[in-house]
């Protein structure tokens, strides 16, 4: 679905030129839900910036869907973008002064999407993400967990081909966050390819593959359950509180 | 503590260029038009203040009959007043005329105002030379202004003794006028002993109580008993003047002569008068602007203000006083507002030379101590007035909530904003309105059907006792067409001091203007006949002569214009033929019989009413003292053929100065001062509008800021620029509207009422007010378009980093 050839990616600043993605080959296939980890600053928001064509690289090639993304202008990108993608954020990004209805509906309604099938769409999305009781209410009466959730069901409203999410459980407590991440494996089950920038190691058993990002280069690149193996001696079933415990604390060991 | 004060007041300018930079340019832009337009207001207001006197000199206006007041007064009454009313000090008179002037080889005409000889103890001028007391004695005196000293003589000074020929008389300078740096109603050009205006008269016309050709000015030392004091004059002068002439009531007004430049009712003044409701209107106007550049400042002020709120908190959590931060916020409101007055008055310094050219003004820069403390006085007016919300708000914001961020959230600010916005754009609207229907009814007022061709028309005075040989000479010029002589032009005043009546109504008096003319005057002026026919050689009953020992016997066909015809209650057809009675007062009654109807055509200007007229014949011109000669050239004649016309003139009055005018200019300048205000009530609406647009973008830009993180959010789930604009946008569009809402009732009530004061008006033109809704709502748009193109095509990413 994606390919990555040599990608890179520079800021320059005052008087450094920091060096965010230094010539990155990557693929990410459909149906993948995919975990980046990584230090802070390793570059992991950049990444997701490029792949969400938010941001524009400095040379490489970057083909998403077989369109070559890096000859594309910013108009060619933002209409991809619309068709393709959906976005979840760390702090929801919901606009404040929109009812929860109104802010699914927004990318349904920038796709020129008539009022009634609108209307269909927000209702199935609510009910998914389980939100229907506060479709009324302003992002600001709804605890975090729930405007996450709002904020997930914007994101796949449109129903789109791949999700990229930026640390969606960063701003949630543990029991919110298993909510969101089981609803995000969830997605992926139904055939989603799922990006997910993610501070929080635990998370990754609910993917399928890992990458570790360190100054701007990929430096691991395994499928969950091989990782999984590496450090553990057996494999588990996901949800057990022990294993769960386990895997963190291998994750902790791999990710410093 | 006020160093601080400055140094956190200069920190913050510099923080939010963009805010401080759109603040100080509206208040600029402000305070330098409210200057502008008070100097303006205060020039028109100073007319004739320099006279030491000034407060106690009166000019007496006639009212004969329904007429207009006139300031023609007859040459007896200024030693009536003073030998009869001892509240009357003193009077002079003034009579202005043409003379020619024959200096070297040149003969040149001149305005000259013949004065008594204590003109200048009314008018103390200041003498470059010359002794005031004396100046005027002799009766070969001559006081020059010193622009015509410096015409004739070359220089100012030395010129006492020097000596012009003054329609043939030779004069003797015995002074010359420094040119005042406060205007007057006075003209400046020569002044000349009043009895060789006399020397022009018979003495009947000096007697007379109704011939008025001079103007009387009187010094009145107890103001209070000013109406008593009108009321006795009034019975005076009825007394004596009436049955002299058909008026029915003889008044006059004793007019202060402070208010005569404002006052343009009064017919006949030395001076073209200015409209003391253009000046209300343009002081309404200078604060109204002042008023948008304040509102402007407190509008931004409190939207800066968010991002300030943590300084109030730190500021309080450390312990300052709600005083102290009001003292902080205001002193620098005060500061801006100083900086934008000096910057102002640099701008009005600029402006002046380009305004005076606008107003054909002579207004000065100099700020005396007193104008400096009033501009203080404004300064601080601005500083407080656009500072005190905001430093009241500001400083009673909670340090709690202002810490924790939660500033932005204020519903009364948003609302006093939007409140404000909504003031400003009515101001503008209504100003806009107000412009539309001014400009539109004076160019209507310019272009309607005079019922004269005035292009190719040149005048000049007087001529009539060569007139016969420069008529045969110079329609043999291939470039004239005609030539004609007339005691009236049109564009020039016309005497309505006749009456007529049917043979069959003969008690009802019907008043009309009366203008002898020689043959060919209706086709130099293009002015069309309707039925009948007009004045011919071939008729030689046609001319008008009165037999004053024989009134019956009097002869003459009369030529009479369409108003004149209705007023008779015949079309004109039925007019042609029929007889009317002229004459009455001490006059005996005469019959006439019309052989013509013509159109109406506009004496004076269209500011009046065409009053009814009839045209005489007169076989020579001195028979009815005919006074200008009118040529029609071809089109588009050249100044070679003027030249060839002038020394036709000069051949046979060698004495006689040949000064023209063509009466495209005389009809232009009669609407010069309604030109000049018209074109300064555009200058000044564009300015408003300026100034409220500078207003709208520094909110917009605001509002976008804050909105920035939406934005990108609304971007990445799809939204395209255009969508994204038509949002920002959008968003004051409600705002301009209801705006209109308020401003154009209202505009639709004072402009039906000003339209009210015109004879010849347009009918209300809606469209100004659909053109103003349209126009402020375009300029809403696209002064935001400029802010919410550059938010909505900003990479979203760059937003949502700067969390």
């Amino acid at each position: 679905m994606i390919k990555f050839n040599q990608i890179s990616r520079s800021f320059i600043g005052d008087e450094v030129e920091t060096v965010a993605i230094d010539q990155m080959n990557l693929t990410i296939n459909e149906g993948e839900f995919l975990s980046i980890l990584g230090p802070s600053g390793c570059c992991k928001s950049t990444l997701l910036n490029v792949l969400g064509m938010l941001d524009s690289i400095d040379s490489g090639e970057f083909s998403f869907l077989e369109n070559p993304v890096d000859k594309y202008s910013e108009q060619q990108r933002a209409r991809l973008r619309k068709q393709h993608i959906g976005f979840i954020f760390q702090n929801f990004n919901l606009i404040d002064e929109l009812t929860v209805e109104q802010n699914i509906e927004l990318p349904l309604y920038y796709h020129n999407v008539a009022k009634a099938e609108r209307k269909r769409l927000v209702d199935a999305v609510l009910k998914r993400v389980d939100i229907s009781h506060r479709r009324k209410h302003l992002p600001a009466k709804l605890s975090g967990g729930q405007q996450q959730r709002v904020a997930i069901a914007r994101a796949i409203v449109t129903n789109p081909d791949l999700i990229l999410a930026d640390e969606p459980t960063g701003n949630l407590d543990s029991k919110n966050s298993t909510q969101v991440m089981e609803l995000l494996q969830q997605l992926n089950q139904e055939g989603a390819t799922i990006v997910m920038v993610t501070h929080a190691p635990e998370h990754i058993i609910y993917g399928t593959r890992v990458i570790e990002l360190l100054d701007g280069k990929v430096v691991n690149d395994q499928l969950v359950k091989e990782k999984l193996n590496d450090k553990t001696s057996q494999i588990v079933d996901a949800g057990s509180t022990e294993v769960v415990n386990t895997i963190k604390a291998v994750a902790e060991v791999t990710c410093g | 503590m006020g160093k601080l004060l400055f140094i956190v007041a200069w920190r913050n300018f510099c923080r939010d260029k963009l805010t401080s930079f759109i603040q100080l340019t509206g208040l600029i832009i402000g305070i330098a038009s409210f200057i502008l337009i008070q100097f303006y207001v205060d020039h028109q207001k100073s007319y004739n203040t320099a006279f030491t006197d000034a407060k106690d000199i009166y000019r007496i206006n006639l009212i004969r009959g329904e007429n207009k007041p006139q300031a023609q007064t007859p040459l007896r009454l200024a030693k009536e007043l003073t030998q009869n009313f001892t509240e009357v000090e003193d009077a002079t008179r003034i009579s202005p005329s043409s003379v020619s002037v024959k200096h070297l080889q040149g003969v040149y005409s001149e305005r000259a105002l013949y004065a008594d000889a204590n003109y200048l103890d009314f008018f103390d001028f200041q003498l470059i030379e010359g002794d005031v007391n004396t100046a005027l004695d002799a009766p070969d005196s001559l006081l020059l202004h010193q622009d015509l000293a410096i015409k004739y003589f070359s220089t100012t000074v030395g010129v006492i003794g020097k000596r012009l020929t003054i329609n043939g008389k030779e004069h003797q300078v015995t002074g010359v006028v420094k040119k005042p740096t406060t205007p007057t109603t006075m003209p400046l050009t020569m002044i000349l002993p009043m009895e060789n205006f006399y020397g022009q008269l018979s003495q009947e016309w000096i007697e007379a109580w109704n011939f008025n050709a001079t103007r009387t000015y009187t010094k009145i030392r107890q103001p209070a008993n000013i109406n008593t004091l009108i009321q006795t004059v009034s019975d005076y002068y009825d007394s004596r003047a009436k049955g002299l002439s058909s008026f029915k009531t003889n008044r006059v007004i004793i007019q202060p002569l402070l208010d005569i430049y404002l006052d343009n009712t009064t017919t006949s003044s030395l001076t073209p008068p200015s409209s003391e409701v253009m000046v209300t209107v343009f002081s309404i106007i200078s604060f109204m602007i002042l008023l948008l550049a304040c509102v402007n400042f407190t509008n931004l002020s409190t939207a800066a203000a968010m991002s300030r709120g943590k300084d109030v908190g730190v500021r309080k959590a450390l312990g300052a006083s709600k005083i102290q931060l009001v003292t902080q916020y205001l002193s620098e409101a005060v500061m801006l507002s100083a900086l934008a007055c000096m910057l102002a008055l640099v701008l009005v310094y600029l402006c002046l030379p380009a305004f005076n050219q606008l107003m054909t003004a002579e207004m000065v820069f100099n700020v005396s101590i007193a104008q400096l403390l009033q501009l203080l006085a404004l300064t601080l007016l601005v500083g407080v007035l656009a500072g005190s919300y905001p430093a009241f708000y500001l400083s009673n914001l909670s340090p709690a909530h202002v810490l924790k961020g939660l500033v932005s959230t204020s519903k009364s600010g948003v609302l006093l904003r939007q409140s404000l916005i909504i003031l400003q754009f009515a101001i503008a609207a209504f100003l806009l309105v107000a412009s539309l229907v001014v400009n539109w009814q004076m160019q209507y007022i310019k272009n309607m059907e005079q019922g004269f061709n005035r292009e190719g028309v040149i005048v000049v005075s007087r001529g009539d006792n060569t007139y016969n040989a420069f008529k045969s000479q110079a329609l043999r010029h291939p470039d004239i067409t005609s030539v004609t002589m007339s005691h009236t032009v049109p564009t020039k005043a016309t005497r309505t001091s006749n009456t007529v009546r049917r043979l069959d109504d003969i008690t009802n008096e019907i008043w009309v203007g009366n203008n002898p003319v020689s043959l060919d005057f209706f086709k130099t002026y293009g002015i069309k006949v309707l039925s009948g026919r007009i004045f011919s050689k071939a008729y030689v009953n046609d001319a008008y002569k009165e037999n004053k020992d024989d009134w019956q016997s009097s002869i003459g066909k009369l030529v009479i214009n369409q108003t004149l015809a209705a007023t008779l209650g015949w079309s004109p057809e039925e007019a042609v033929g029929q007889l009317l009675t002229l004459g009455g007062g001490q006059d005996g009654l005469h019959n006439h019989q019309i052989i013509g109807v013509v159109e109406d055509s506009h004496y004076v200007n269209v500011k009046n009413t065409v009053a009814p007229m009839t045209y005489v014949l007169s076989a020579e011109p001195k028979d009815l003292s005919l006074r200008w000669t009118s040529i029609r050239f071809k089109v588009g004649t050249s100044l070679q053929s003027l030249k060839e016309v002038e020394q036709i003139w000069l051949g046979l009055a060698p004495n006689l100065a040949f000064k023209y005018d063509w009466i495209t200019d005389l009809f232009d300048s009669s609407y010069r001062n309604e030109n000049q205000q018209t074109e300064m009530l555009n200058v000044f609406t564009l300015l408003a509008i300026v100034v409220t647009a500078i207003g709208l973008f520094g909110l917009a830009a605001f509002n976008t800021q804050r909105r920035v993180k939406e934005i990108a959010v609304r971007k990445i789930l799809g939204a395209s620029t255009g969508q994204l604009c038509f949002m920002l946008v959008n968003q004051f569009s409600s705002l301009v509207i209801i705006s209109n809402v308020i401003a154009l009732p209202l505009a639709y009530f004072l402009m039906r009422d000003w339209l009210d004061n015109f004879i010849y008006r347009i009918d209300m033109p809606y469209s100004a007010f659909i053109l103003s809704a349209v126009f402020s709502l375009v300029i809403a748009y696209i002064t935001v378009m400029v802010i919410a193109y550059r938010a909505a095509t900003a990479k979203p990413v760059d937003s949502l980093h700067c969390e």
